[in-house]
């Protein structure tokens, strides 16, 4: 304890787990039951902002909420009769070691004092005639209270409370004092107390998630140390027996409703309201109570507030009961109803109370986990953007809680990121296991990745804006070049080097526009095609791919600065340059059973049918496609290995196709794919 | 970097954060009171009971009359004309069952009658004419003070005669028959100064109210060895002013006189204090004679009668063994 007080670093990566952080968090707490179970901090414990214990030994024994670590709480309250007020009312220290939680309190302020007549004057003569009213007086206290609550699991949680209350009845007493020559009554003070231990059990149960069920005894177990003479058996506490049930439910978002019920007939409604703020939340709430020993119907109303950070909570609050709490009231009263809760009762007045919470917690509470982590694929950096809609791993993520959890994966590969790339949030039922996708992008230029290497790439999940959990996982980044072998990811080959193979379109073509502009309108497109074979890929050569272990592409960039490529770096060069220019391009992906592959380019001319006979006369040298309205439209395949010249390149891609994809029926037994950009 | 200055961030705003609570601690800490007691009024239907020591100076007053423990016959009755008609009804005590007394006393309080030590204990009573109640004549007595005197370590037993006074009272022998006392009615009180010597001729003439009937009654519950003894007092009780209840004991003449004295609303009933009974059983005491009075005040505002009290009672005396 002493090295935590003295450490002052606060590390919000939940991975490292330090302890360093001291901070002192006096809860507020209490779900607001009515009567016997009535607190005073309010309706402002929620779901939503449940950072601290809200729960007290009024509500339910089995206060198994959101308690953390070690936690010291306090609450102030001030009174309005006789002028403001203002004492320490309870103090408490709670905690929380796997699935056990004690908690013990000392409540200086729960203590209510009655003073009244006792029904004997003492008429006193000397040294004048004076006549003396004798009082009695009674003390209530609540001293000190003990719980402990074990939570079988996420949903279900049991425990006990003990609470130590002391009574304290006086009186002034006369007492004659007779002798032979003077005979007198003195008055002296007689005191009695009745102290008793009270015992309770109860339950709280998570119906869903955002509904909890708690049910609690009342009085279940009364311990007297001495018993009330029967002089002050009417003005004892009552400890008649029930059971009080509550059940509270986040049907709309940020806000929680409440209802408690007393076996006597008591209740209590109430609701509140949640909104963050930054890294806080402030919550709103209010609440009304009947209770048949009190008129109205509603005795009164609870509005609160609550700021509450991670590192501390403030609540403001008061009661206001609408009957005038300042008229006198009698003897009578107090014995015909007696009094059943030290906090609220008919004698009770209009207060205020100021809580102010800090943590002190040397751990932090997980919520959520991260089982395992499955790397789904290798990287390929020139497929960045499918990355974005495909994750590159999953996880197992378990909410170990006993709450609704939000979590935002992030993930980070060094070398590749240049900080964490976050996935879409994921909510996780408690005592849930959830598959959670990690997505990525490959940050360039920045990036120059020229090998093939393992990375560590680390995963995490974050709720609320800190880390619950991380987890480091080898993932395989292949270099720049690299390809899957998958001809539908050459698209991103093609697209990655657009602009520059627009420019370069644009000066072949602005060089050679004569010729454009002498060619027929419908073969404009055709002439085109011609016209960057020739200028192009006449003076290229084949190559081919290194010896890898996985095939590389040339970007477009690449494969005209070299001035050579294998099927594919041409294929992928030639596309980009005429989708560069808005002509479309489609891969033929041929396979045998070698697995050993070819690609070549499938043109859209963008003629019909009957304008076959503008380019050539034999319809086997084309492929008829229908384009995205159903119409029929002329593509002519090209081999990007046959350089000699465009009509050679036609024809040896024609004849390929011809034989293949529809003689040999490739087409129709996947030997032979199309495989369109988009 | 950026991280770096995140955290920096964070650390002062939670140290600020801090700071701020601490504060806020002290001022609600330094502002600590203990909230007042909540003062209960009396029920309506709930009564006093006032207690008071008659017998305050056994050293100096002999508090007996010689008859109960009433103590009407006050030893100093700083009035200069004191008339009281008494009904008087007997329960295991005296030798009749009721009784009637009618007294009248003149004071003259330019002649008071001091102590050793100069404090007033009696005046001088006179003859002031013939007094009549209802009619019969009452005769003139001795006024005797009785009053203990302490000298050279001895205490002497003073009896003197201090002047007159006038009584009348009708003994009954049967005590079956009901007594004479006309309850709540009235009796004529007459002086007549014709026959007197001197300037006085007048005759004063005027009616005494009296009050209903008190009957009392005593019951006990529990018992003095389990500590635990309650003596309640029950009369007829007429919801209208006040009854006084004298507790006496009998002193070693087995004369009563009258030690406390308990006032309370005429509703009927009436608990000694617990202490009270409980002294009383520690000390020793074996009989107590319980005297119920309900009184009734004229109010008389002639010159001649001025600082007078006149006084009618209903007195019923219970002689009770305590358990």
């Amino acid at each position: 304890m002493l090295r935590a007080f003295t450490t002052l670093k606060y590390n919000y990566r939940r991975a490292t787990r330090k302890a360093g952080i001291i901070c002192f968090v006096f809860l507020v707490q209490g779900i607001l039951y009515p009567q016997q179970s009535f607190d005073f901090w309010g309706r402002v414990q929620s779901v939503h902002n449940s950072n601290f214990r809200l729960n007290g030994l009024e509500s339910n024994a089995s206060n198994f909420y959101a308690g953390k670590d070690w936690e010291i709480s306090s609450l102030f309250s001030s009174a309005g009769k006789n002028g403001i007020k203002t004492n320490l009312y309870s103090i408490s220290l709670s905690k929380r070691l796997g699935d056990h939680y004690f908690y013990t309190r000392f409540t200086p302020g729960y203590a209510e004092e009655f003073v009244f007549n006792s029904g004997i004057q003492v008429i006193l003569k000397e040294p004048v005639r004076v006549e003396t009213q004798l009082q009695k007086k009674i003390q209530y206290s609540e001293e000190l209270g003990f719980g402990y609550s074990y939570r079988i699991n996420p949903s279900f949680s049991v425990g006990f409370s003990m609470r130590y209350f002391k009574q304290n009845f006086s009186e002034d007493i006369p007492s004659p004092v007779l002798t032979d020559t003077l005979n007198f009554i003195s008055i002296s003070n007689q005191s009695t107390n009745s102290n008793f231990w009270r015992g309770d059990l109860g339950f709280t149960y998570n119906i869903t998630p955002s509904i909890s069920l708690a049910v609690t005894s009342l009085n279940l177990i009364i311990a007297e140390e001495n018993p009330a003479s029967s002089d002050w058996e009417n003005y004892s506490l009552k400890k008649r027996k029930g059971v009080t049930a509550g059940i509270s439910g986040s049907f709309l978002k940020n806000s929680e409703s409440f209802l408690g019920v007393e076996s006597n007939g008591n209740f209590i409604v109430g609701l509140n309201y949640t909104f963050q703020l930054a890294n806080s939340n402030i919550t709103f709430g209010f609440q009304s109570f009947h209770d048949i020993n009190q008129t109205p119907f509603f005795a009164g109303i609870m509005p609160s507030i609550n700021y509450s950070t991670r590192l501390f909570s403030i609540t403001f609050g008061g009661v206001k009961y609408f009957e005038d709490r300042n008229k006198e009231r009698l003897v009578s009263e107090l014995t015909a109803s007696g009094i059943d809760n030290l906090l609220n009762s008919k004698f009770s007045t209009d207060r205020i109370f100021a809580s102010v919470n800090l943590a002190l917690s040397l751990t932090q509470e997980q919520l959520v986990k991260i089982d395992d982590v499955t790397i789904n694929t290798e990287i390929y950096p020139a497929l960045s953007e499918k990355y974005i809609l495909e994750p590159i791993a999953t996880a197992k993520v378990t909410n170990i809680s006993d709450k609704l959890i939000t979590i935002r994966p992030a993930c980070l590969i060094p070398g590749l990121n240049r900080e964490k790339f976050f996935s879409p949030y994921v909510v996780i039922e408690p005592g849930k296991v959830s598959t959670i996708p990690f997505y990525t992008i490959v940050d360039e230029p920045k990036f120059d990745i020229k090998k093939r290497e393992i990375k560590q790439a680390v995963f995490s999940i974050e709720v609320d804006n800190e880390i619950e959990d991380e987890i480091k996982k080898p993932i395989l980044v292949n270099d720049w070049n690299a390809w899957d072998g998958n001809v539908a990811n050459l698209k991103f080959f093609v697209k990655r080097d657009l602009d520059y193979s627009a420019n370069y379109a644009k000066d072949i073509l602005t060089r050679n526009n004569t010729k454009i502009k002498n060619a027929m309108s419908e073969l404009v497109i055709f002439e085109k095609v011609k016209l960057l074979f020739e200028n192009i890929f006449t003076k290229m050569l084949y190559v081919a791919d290194r010896r890898a272990s996985v095939d590389v592409v040339q970007f477009p960039s690449e494969t005209l600065n070299l001035k050579g490529g294998d099927c594919d770096d041409l294929s992928v060069c030639f596309s980009s340059i005429l989708e560069s220019i808005g002509i479309e391009t489609a891969f033929v992906d041929y396979r045998n059973d070698e697995a050993i592959y070819h690609v070549n380019l499938l043109v859209n001319t963008s003629l019909s049918t009957d304008q076959l006979s503008l380019m050539t006369k034999n319809d086997k040298k084309v492929v008829i496609r229908k384009n995205e309205v159903g119409k029929d439209e002329i593509w002519i395949p090209l081999e990007m290995t046959s350089l000699k010249d465009f009509s050679t390149s036609w024809s040896v891609a024609s004849q390929k196709f011809q034989t293949e994809a529809i003689e040999q029926l490739g087409l129709a037994n996947g030997k032979v794919h199309i495989v369109d950009l988009k | 970097m950026k991280r770096n200055l995140l955290m920096a961030l964070s650390l002062s705003l939670a140290f600020l954060q801090l700071v701020l609570v601490s504060i806020m601690l002290v001022v609600l800490l330094s502002s600590c009171s203990e909230p007042a007691p909540t003062q209960l009024v009396d029920d309506p239907t709930s009564s006093n009971v006032k207690v008071e020591i008659i017998a305050d100076r056994p050293g100096v007053f002999v508090y007996t009359n010689g008859y109960d423990s009433t103590g009407i016959l006050q030893p100093v009755l700083d009035r200069s004309t004191f008339i009281s008609v008494c009904g008087i009804k007997n329960t295991n005590y005296g030798k009749r069952a009721t009784d009637d007394f009618y007294f009248t006393q003149f004071s003259d309080k330019n002649n008071p009658i001091l102590s050793r030590d100069k404090k007033i204990i009696g005046f001088t009573g006179v003859n002031m004419g013939e007094v009549r109640f209802n009619n019969q004549s009452a005769q003139l007595g001795v006024n005797k003070l009785k009053f203990h005197d302490n000298r050279n370590g001895n205490r002497w037993d003073i009896d003197t005669v201090v002047g007159l006074n006038y009584y009348f009272c009708s003994k009954q022998i049967n005590p079956s028959q009901p007594g004479k006392f006309p309850y709540n009615a009235s009796i004529n009180f007459k002086l007549d100064q014709t026959k007197m010597m001197g300037p006085m001729k007048e005759i004063f003439q005027f009616e005494i109210p009296t009050p209903v009937e008190v009957i009392g009654k005593v019951k006990f519950h529990g018992s003095a060895s389990q500590r635990n003894l309650k003596v309640d007092l029950e009369w007829n009780g007429i919801n209208i002013g006040d009854i006084e209840v004298v507790l006496g004991l009998f002193n070693s003449k087995a004369l009563p006189y009258p030690l406390i004295r308990l006032i309370g609303s005429d509703n009927g009933k009436i608990t000694i204090p617990k202490p009270i009974v409980e002294k009383l059983v520690a000390d020793g005491t074996k009989e107590l004679l319980v005297t119920f009075i309900r009184k009734k005040v004229k109010e008389e505002s002639r010159e001649f009668f001025k600082d007078n009290y006149i006084v009618a009672q209903s007195i019923h005396n219970i002689k009770i063994q305590l358990p």
